[in-house]
């Protein structure tokens, strides 16, 4: 009787002690598609499994015309030797398989150095920048400070030609 | 003697570094600073809002990261989403009873992207993710009642010649009702190529809200509700401006910006200025052509600035 009982509840104790921990763990990572405890919704605040779930026709459908994996652009400097290394380095790394282009990086474009900002068609080129910060002692002093790694010369005409790559910037339409 | 000669040497460093901060006659002198645990080389620039430092990363792995105001770090959350194949924050934002907010794009493996905003408690666990077709937020802030605020723009569906007129501001409860929408789109002086919310700032304070367009050359002030206070064109703080590397809107809605400039090439200069009520013009309060000085918010008379991130100091203005 006594071993029965052992057989039943030291499983169902493991259980109860597992259970918790492994919610635990998908909690605190912002969970996942089986264990997510998060609401999704939409704009009309309507629950959805997925984000991607009744976009079919949207401005940011870019489905059959620029598969993902095709469009993994370079990261470009044409800066100072100084931060064209530091760059590089820092963002070698760096390779976000979304749409996103090589930004005009001459200083005339307000000093931009680098793009991984996704512009894509819908979004006009925009959707997002990023300033980041850079010190590094291997590369000098003059290197610290922060990279401006924006959109403003992106050019949404061009981007839907390019199907949302832009290759070269052109420096016409800098600062427009 | 030892005490002397650590009193002169304190007393060197003090010198040193008031004559390093030193400009336009003022002096900002550190009285409290704090360093994050953590390297910020080439991530994206914190966040200081609320009482809170909040950052994103994009790589290794997209993640929302919130530090308290001695610099401890409360919480580092990967963002994934269930069929996206990649997540890619693009600002962060931390309210006064500690949620914070992350709003970024996410794409799926067949090229479809969305924009969306995630909340996020105290735990840093994430209660509610926002998706768009229509909208996509540039700037997030929270007001003191935990409304989430954001600047952003209409999605121009392809073949849409022209942006369709929409409101920049958008106004989200806690429980991701839409609350208010303000400030059209049309009633901007520019174009969509330059979107006022492009390079824009959202700031609150505890009486109003802050929409700062460097694009527009314009401010505007709102109530809570969404009601335009003042709207004022605003001249550009300096013309060799490089990057806007903070903006802040201060308990008692003094307006302080610092910037980055590029000097002869590899050279870079900071300043950081204060908006002058009287002139309607920007006041230059400090000038450090050696270092990155930034702001990056306010607390009482003291302003949060940062000289080489991950550090933060607390200075008074003399």
């Amino acid at each position: 009787m006594a071993r029965k009982t052992l057989r039943v509840t030291l499983p169902a104790a493991c259980v109860a002690l597992l259970l918790p921990a492994i919610l635990w763990v998908y909690g605190n990572h912002g969970g996942s598609s089986a264990l997510s405890t998060y609401l999704m919704v939409d704009a009309d605040n309507h629950r959805i499994p997925d984000l991607f779930t009744g976009t079919d026709g949207t401005p940011v459908d870019l489905r059959g015309r620029l598969p993902i994996q095709d469009h993994r652009g370079s990261w470009e400097s044409k800066g100072s030797r100084c931060a064209e290394g530091l760059v590089r380095t820092a963002f070698r790394a760096l390779d976000i398989p979304a749409v996103y282009a090589a930004d005009c990086v001459q200083s005339s474009c307000g000093g931009a150095y680098m793009v991984p900002h996704n512009c894509y068609c819908g979004f006009d080129c925009g959707g997002g920048y990023f300033n980041m910060y850079f010190s590094d002692p291997n590369y000098g002093s003059c290197c610290d400070g922060w990279y401006y790694t924006g959109e403003e010369a992106c050019d949404g005409c061009r981007c839907e030609e390019d199907q949302c790559t832009i290759p070269d910037c052109d420096e016409s339409k800098c600062g427009q | 003697m030892t005490a002397k000669l650590h009193s002169g040497v304190l007393a060197g460093m003090a010198l040193l570094l008031g004559s390093a901060l030193a400009s336009a006659g003022l002096t900002l002198s550190p009285v409290r600073s704090i360093e994050l645990p953590d390297d910020l080389t080439a991530k994206p620039i914190p966040k200081w809002e609320n009482g809170y430092i909040v950052r994103y990363e994009i790589e290794p792995v997209a993640a929302v990261v919130a530090y308290d105001r001695n610099g401890r770090r409360l919480f580092r959350t990967p963002l994934s989403f269930p069929e996206a194949e990649r997540v890619l924050p693009s600002g962060v934002a931390a309210s006064r009873d500690g949620r914070f907010a992350v709003h970024g794009s996410a794409f799926h493996a067949d090229g479809l992207v969305v924009p969306f905003v995630a909340w996020l408690d105290a735990a840093g666990r994430i209660t509610r993710v926002l998706r768009w077709t229509d909208y996509a937020p540039f700037q997030l802030c929270f007001a003191p009642d935990g409304t989430l605020w954001m600047a952003g723009w209409a999605l121009r569906r392809p073949g849409e010649e022209t942006l369709p007129d929409h409101d920049i501001l958008r106004a989200y409860a806690p429980n991701g009702e839409l609350k208010v929408t303000a400030l059209p789109f049309s009633s901007f002086a520019t174009s969509a190529r330059r979107h006022p919310a492009k390079e824009s700032r959202l700031v609150a304070n505890d009486k109003t809200l802050l929409f700062y367009s460097r694009t527009a050359g314009e401010w505007v002030t709102l109530s809570f509700d969404g009601e335009i206070l003042s709207r004022s064109p605003v001249p550009p703080p300096r013309p060799d401006i490089d990057i806007l590397t903070g903006f802040v809107l201060a308990p008692d809605s003094s307006v302080y910006l610092s910037a980055q400039m590029r000097l002869d090439g590899r050279k870079r200069g900071s300043s950081v200025l204060r908006w002058d009520k009287a002139t309607g013009a920007w006041r230059e309060i400090l000038y450090d052509n050696t270092g990155v000085v930034a702001v990056f918010g306010a607390e009482g008379d003291q302003l949060i600035v940062s000289r080489r991130l991950p550090q933060f100091d607390w200075v008074r203005i003399d």
